[in-house]
């Protein structure tokens, strides 16, 4: 036993005036009675005002002491110390995604998380730790490993929904940091398990998967594209979603809040459904694309498509010819190909995008490139190694902008080489344990190597390969798609600079408006967390030099199919280990909290009910003669 | 207080329909309304004895004798008056409340004497204060000491303390015919009351008590700290009132007054309880007899 605070000790000192109170004599008001037999005596004077009396014995006094003792003791903090085994810590993860936005659970999905994990931060034992990761796309952490429960209930008062698509490898890893340092962690995930991007394999600590959710029934738009056409642009839209029967909707497409045009869309539950807007005027503004559905989940019932003014982006092509990639370069509005024989030095000029197609690229003099089946040997960061046959895609990122509506799951390659790579470079499809497709990003530019041949592939051939190269030339020369400037949440926005713009106000779909002072040529910000249109408007001492829109639009099909699973493919690995004992010192005061407010009540009670002084009151019956008789 | 108003030419009329109840025939003095223990020459037939020499010869029951030849002589009940008696207490405790407690008293014992001296019987009016028993009249019979009786009544006023076991047994002891008699008081007299009651009835008494209390006694208004101050002895207690005191007060009260209703009942007295609010008339030809003091 000892005292954390001892000098609270002197609080004692307090007894002295209650006693002293108790040694005044109470003026009382005087009133004539014709008789004293039946009244009760007086119990012990609490009030004084007059001199002294003798001291009389109380037990309100006696309680009023140990009350005081009680909570002088626990203002002295006592403690003892106790030999017990370290609790664990205890992440509570929080998939904040689009999806949890879903209605199926009232209010919504995470909110009856947060409900889930109020109880479950209640069923913990007072001495484990807790932490709080929450996030989408990006993962946060909200709280630190705390005892402090207050606080972890206060933050997930105030955890939102975000409108980012669910990164649940980027959460759990997160969350794997914060509770693996202590060898016996927990992670506990509230979610709903609608995760595009599932990371597989074991963690290494314990995983506890609540999920939420109740059904799926949504419908919303994952892929927009506008590509040039005879009479004017035209307008593919895709819809999917979890939907639980084939019907058909109505998509209507708006200009300014004008009704252009309006498409009834089968859609079934396996394919989902598509409609392609043709004729429209190539005039710059946003296009505003709205799915008339009632289903659970909003955010991706519409999207907003920003045209701003053609920008020209400069590609050269080194290599033997790609008739399929020199076509799908063509199809992007805006860019100027060049081609260049595979043995000729890199030109002087300074181009957007460098396309090395198996060619032994001199990349030093690049920025942006891309790099289609590099020949064995070393490249910068990453090393050739011998040809691996007929391999088959095991795993792709779908939610890097490189892969945005592109299913590389049914990809038919005819052989690639082994790569291996620096940790620099995020491995975006896999084939067994080779790398296929890879991408950086370095202060030189933004570089991309796929390192098999197109040409032995089926790439090509598939609806998604357009797509992917104008993913690829958007994301590496930071354009956005050519004239279409269409992003997620949390997607980096870049803007190409004016030279003479001095300052840049960028604002955001709810009105707010942010101001920064370019110091590049390209300025990227990344406060993008809301869906709608976000207008970029450059300014030279107070004066408009230039204007451009981005649309930032939910776009994921993962999101989009709000069917809850629940179970994840992932796994928590390893009981928690009991570690050994320790000392600690166990706080009393609470015991002694409670004490004073239990002797409060009985104090209470006394007064007013339980002890009465009888000796001086005369018995009922006349002095108890009655009795007897 | 003047009894005299309070008692109209109707309410006395009304009076005088009523009687004090007697429980058991007892000799008289003179020839009266009630049944007496004597036998002797009235219209209600007693029973026959057998004749004795000295017995008046016109009291020979000839019919019993032409049919037995043997003399008998008829015995009929004699009918002569009661003397009641009334004690109204008259200690400070008395001179409290709102209504008071010794108006209150001094106008029952008021009603009750009218009905007796309408009634033919003799009436004893007396006082208690202290130890002793002051009478308020002689033994008096006939309707026309009424007055006399009103204006005794009127000139009582409370003083002294109470007690009741001295001044009861006190009484008892006086040579005087016994009869009913009708307690008024509050019984706050600390010795008891008890051995004073008893010895009433050892005396012949037909005792009856009516207890009274005030409103302010029977649901005190008191509260917070207060010094009570008895008014009859002085004594001074010092309480710290609240609403539980006042429940155990009421317990208090409540277990004392059933307990003196028990051994009332036990010991063949009758015990009326009695609050001053309860107005005259209704207490007089109601209550009474409903509780049989009055027929």
């Amino acid at each position: 036993m000892g005292l954390i605070a001892p000098a609270a000790l002197a609080l004692f000192l307090l007894a002295g005036p209650i006693v002293v109170l108790y040694l005044l004599k109470l003026r009382r008001e005087r009133r004539p009675v014709s008789s004293l037999m039946l009244w009760p005596a007086a119990r012990a004077s609490l009030q004084a005002n007059r001199p002294w009396q003798r001291f009389r014995w109380s037990w309100l006094l006696l309680l009023q002491l140990l009350i005081l003792a009680a909570l002088v003791l626990g203002s002295a903090r006592p403690f003892r110390v106790e030999t017990a085994q370290p609790t664990g810590r205890n992440v509570l993860v929080l998939d904040t995604s689009a999806s949890m936005g879903a209605a199926d659970v009232p209010p919504n999905r995470l909110e009856a998380a947060k409900r889930e994990a109020r109880g479950y931060l209640e069923s913990l034992h007072p001495d484990d730790e807790v932490a709080l990761v929450v996030g989408g796309r990006q993962a946060r952490v909200l709280v630190n490993p705390t005892r402090d429960r207050e606080l972890v209930r206060r933050a997930l008062d105030a955890v939102r929904v975000t409108a980012e698509p669910s990164d649940l490898g980027e959460l759990l890893r997160l969350a794997v940091g914060i509770a693996g340092g202590t060898g016996r962690g927990r992670v506990v995930l509230f979610s709903d398990g609608v995760v595009p991007n599932l990371p597989l394999g074991r963690l290494p600590v314990p995983l506890d998967f609540r999920p939420v959710g109740a059904r799926g029934n949504n419908l919303g738009i994952t892929a927009v594209q506008l590509r040039p056409g005879p009479g004017g642009d035209e307008l593919f839209v895709r819809l999917d979603g979890s939907i639980p029967e084939a019907g058909r909707v109505l998509v209507r497409l708006l200009a300014g809040g004008r009704l252009l045009d309006a498409r009834e869309v089968a859609v079934t539950p396996e394919g989902g459904g598509a409609a392609v807007f043709s004729g429209v005027p190539a005039d710059e503004g946003v296009l505003e694309v709205v799915l008339d559905v009632n289903d659970d989940l909003g955010a991706d019932n519409r999207v907003w498509v920003a045209r701003s003014g053609r920008q020209t982006v400069r590609v050269l092509y080194q290599g033997r010819g790609n008739l399929f990639l020199e076509r799908a370069l063509g199809l992007i509005r805006g860019v100027e190909l060049t081609r260049l024989a595979p043995d000729s030095p890199l030109p002087a000029d300074r181009f957007d995008l460098y396309v090395f197609d198996g060619v032994a690229a001199r990349v030093e003099g690049a920025g942006n490139w891309w790099w289609i089946n590099p020949p064995a040997g070393t490249g910068p960061g990453f090393e050739v190694g011998p040809e691996v046959l007929f391999p088959e895609v095991t795993f792709f990122d779908p939610e890097h902008p490189l892969l945005r509506s592109v299913d590389l799951g049914g990809l038919a390659l005819a052989r690639t080489r082994a790569v291996t790579a620096t940790a620099e470079w995020r491995v975006l499809a896999t084939a067994g344990p080779t790398p296929i497709l890879l991408a950086r990003e370095t202060e030189a530019g933004r570089q991309v190597v796929s390192a098999f041949n197109l040409q032995e592939s089926d790439f090509p051939l598939q609806p998604g390969f357009p797509i992917f190269v104008a993913n690829l030339v958007a994301w590496t020369a930071r354009t956005g798609p050519a004239s279409l400037a269409v992003y997620r949440p949390g997607d980096p926005v870049p803007v190409r600079v004016r030279p003479e713009t001095t300052q840049l106000k960028v604002v955001r779909p709810d009105g707010s408006e942010l101001t920064f002072e370019p110091r590049a040529e390209v300025f990227t910000f990344g406060q993008t967390d809301q869906l709608g249109v976000y207008t970029v408007v450059q300014l030279s001492g107070g004066q408009e030099v230039g204007r451009s829109l981005a649309a930032v639009n939910l776009l994921s099909p993962g999101e989009s199919r709000t069917a809850p699973r629940s179970e994840l493919p992932v796994v928590g690995s390893g009981a928690q280990e009991q570690p050994a004992e320790t000392e600690v010192r166990r706080e009393l005061w609470e015991v002694l909290a409670l004490a004073a407010l239990g002797l409060l009540l009985l104090e209470w009670w006394a007064f007013y009910r339980g002890i009465r002084v009888r000796l001086r009151l005369p018995r009922p019956f006349g002095g108890g003669r009655l009795g007897r008789a | 207080m003047r009894l005299r108003d309070t008692f109209g030419e109707a309410l006395l009329g009304k009076l005088s329909r009523l009687r004090l109840a007697v429980r058991r025939a007892r000799p008289g003095r003179q020839s009266g309304e009630r049944r007496s223990t004597k036998k002797g020459r009235a219209i209600e037939f007693a029973d026959f004895r057998r004749y004795a020499v000295g017995d008046d010869p016109r009291l020979i029951d000839w019919n019993v004798y032409a049919r037995l030849e043997k003399l008998f002589v008829r015995l009929y009940q004699e009918e002569e008056d009661v003397t009641a008696h009334i004690l109204i207490d008259a200690s400070r405790s008395m001179d409290w409340g709102e209504p008071q407690k010794l108006g209150f008293a001094l106008r029952l014992g008021a009603a009750l004497g009218y009905i007796v001296l309408a009634t033919a019987d003799r009436l004893v009016v007396s006082t208690l204060r202290d130890d002793r028993v002051v009478p308020l009249t002689p033994p008096l019979r006939g309707k026309h000491y009424t007055l006399g009786l009103f204006r005794r009544l009127e000139a009582v006023e409370a003083g002294g303390t109470t007690r009741l076991n001295a001044a009861l047994t006190a009484y008892a002891g006086r040579p005087q015919a016994p009869g009913p008699l009708v307690l008024i008081s509050d019984l706050f007299a600390p010795e008891g009351f008890e051995a004073g009651l008893k010895a009433l009835q050892g005396a012949g008494y037909e005792v009856t008590v009516c207890h009274v209390l005030a409103p302010q006694e029977l649901e005190p208004d008191l509260t917070g700290d207060l010094e009570l101050v008895d008014v009859e002895t002085g004594d001074r207690r010092e309480v710290t009132l609240t609403p539980a005191d006042l429940d155990e007060y009421a317990e208090n009260l409540r277990r004392w007054r059933e307990g003196v209703a028990a051994w009332c009942l036990r010991r063949g007295i009758n015990f009326i309880p009695l609050d001053t609010r309860i107005p005259l008339e209704e207490l007089v030809f109601k209550e009474l007899p409903r509780r049989g003091v009055l027929v």
